[in-house]
């Protein structure tokens, strides 16, 4: 078998080196961050099961936690575009992933604030509530990007570092 | 209103057992052979565990049968731990081939991994590729599905394993020693704790208590049964409504230590000033499951619940509470007027 040197190998690279030339296995290539980014956001909205658009926007989120340096406002943008959705899960990974990025997506404070507002209308309606709301990760949210220690609208410092 | 007419069916669901099995994850250990990285040395134990993604998918051909799946892929030496959760998922994937030529069954895991601590960035100059082959005799993919373990060595000595890692300086190699997913999550004993962030109460016997778990710093779940209970009456002492209702919410902590649903509860009643007087309870038991994956009955925005984002059931799922931390038990209780 052949062994690749080079220090930094994709799948595409490394599966056909165990297999053979007899192999027609297929690697998927990885794709860079703007284009994973882009990938997810178009799946979540068009997904019509709710669980995959929960492991979708998961996945966008532990992608961002990754990737946040390397994207720019229009990726930005595409992500806090998910900010509407009707999934409040999906609403909460937008907003942490939003926090992950941290400063840089200032000019998403707005859409924050709005989905913050929402989320408020809706659980004004319960009569019991516990367990998460997309609150939880708003309000971290627009802590660390205004830089404040209590989010604007909010109603305590959260503690964002182990989470 | 909303939670009275959920009361009623809540009451009388009958539990269910609930599978628990975990995620579906492939285990093969290693030692160090000859190494250019600065930070392992040759004897250091590896351990490469990966675990399975939904979406596996068998295709098969007229000589052989291929399944393939994204998987996320971990390795440990040591203190030293590396993760594909920090590059892309999709960059690892382990592949089972089946060939009727030669009647052999090999597996391919091949992956991108970057250091797991978020201290540390993660840069083309610190990511990793990763390969590991096996190749065992006979049809380990009966019915073209993936197997849920790999091969037993012992039972098929076939081919050594072929191992390494490519990162800067040139490759590490691994010697193969064995197949054992028991070493990856070893449950440790662990005191759940919590702290308090606010507590709030207001009128009409309204209630509001947030809380944040501590991360327990081990992969595994909490779960959390609530118990609220409402009692009503008007002035003339007439029972307006009596009742019970009771679910499971959960909190997952992965292999890397993030929680996906974060670590914050809220537990909450808003009061009710159409009853003169009452009484509302609510009761929370929770305990840390060490490597136990999140039950399938636990949904998110669960309708029948109070748990909204985070996941929730209204079916028992039996853990053994043995098997967890010792019960956190919380009670907030109002009475009004």
């Amino acid at each position: 078998m052949t062994k690749a040197r080079t220090y930094f190998l994709y799948l595409a690279l490394l599966v056909p080196a165990f297999l053979g030339p007899e192999s027609s296995t297929q690697a998927e290539p990885a794709l860079n961050p703007a284009d994973q980014i882009s990938s997810l956001v178009k799946q979540i909205q068009a997904q019509a099961l709710s669980s995959e658009r929960e492991k979708k926007a998961q996945h966008l989120a532990a992608t961002v936690r990754t990737t946040n340096a390397f994207l720019d406002d229009q990726m930005i943008d595409l992500i806090a575009s998910l900010l509407q959705n009707n999934d409040d899960i999906v609403r909460f990974n937008a907003a942490r992933s939003l926090r992950y990025i941290g400063p840089r997506a200032k000019h998403t404070v707005p859409q924050l604030e709005a989905a913050l507002n929402k989320i408020r209308r809706e659980l004004s309606t319960k009569q019991f509530w516990t367990g998460t709301s997309s609150e939880d990760e708003i309000c971290p949210a627009l802590q660390r990007i205004t830089g404040k220690e209590v989010g604007p609208g909010c109603n305590f410092s959260y503690r964002i570092d182990d989470q | 209103m909303r939670f009275r007419s959920r009361l009623t069916g809540g009451l009388l669901a009958l539990s269910t057992l609930v599978s628990m099995t975990r995620a579906q994850q492939y285990c093969v250990s290693g030692t160090v052979s000859q190494t250019h990285l600065s930070k392992l040395k040759p004897g250091d134990p590896i351990l490469f565990t990966a675990k399975v993604e939904p979406g596996t998918q068998c295709t098969s051909a007229a000589d052989q049968t291929t399944c393939s799946a994204i998987v996320l892929l971990e390795i440990q030496s040591g203190a030293r731990r590396w993760s594909s959760a920090r590059v892309n998922n999709k960059a690892a994937s382990v592949q089972f081939i089946f060939s009727a030529r030669d009647t052999t069954t090999r597996i391919i895991l091949g992956a991108v991994v970057a250091p797991a601590s978020p201290s540390e960035s993660a840069t083309p100059l610190n990511m990793l590729g990763v390969h590991l082959g096996l190749a065992y005799p006979g049809n380990h993919l009966v019915n073209g599905a993936l197997p849920p373990a790999l091969p037993s060595p012992t039972d098929h000595p076939f081919e050594p394993a072929s191992i390494y890692l490519a990162g800067p300086g040139g490759n590490t190699d691994i010697n193969y020693t064995g197949q054992d997913c028991a070493q990856q999550c070893q449950s440790r004993s662990i005191r759940l704790r919590y702290n308090l962030r606010s507590s709030d109460t207001a009128s009409h016997g309204a209630f509001n208590q947030t809380i944040q778990w501590v991360n327990p710093g081990q992969e595994g779940v909490i779960i959390q049964h609530v118990t609220i209970k409402l009692h009503e009456e008007d002035v003339d002492n007439t029972v307006l409504f009596d009742g019970i209702k009771e679910y499971w919410e959960a909190w997952s902590i992965l292999a890397d230590g993030t929680a996906p649903y974060g670590l914050l509860d809220h537990v909450g009643w808003r009061g009710e000033p159409n009853a003169a007087k009452g009484t509302a309870t609510v009761n929370t038991s929770a305990i840390f499951y060490p490597c136990q994956a999140l039950p399938s009955t636990f949904k998110v925005d669960n309708p029948d619940t109070k748990a909204h984002s985070l996941p929730s059931t209204t079916e028992d799922p039996h853990l053994p509470t043995k098997d967890g931390s010792a019960p956190v038990t919380r009670t907030l209780s109002s009475t009004w007027p």
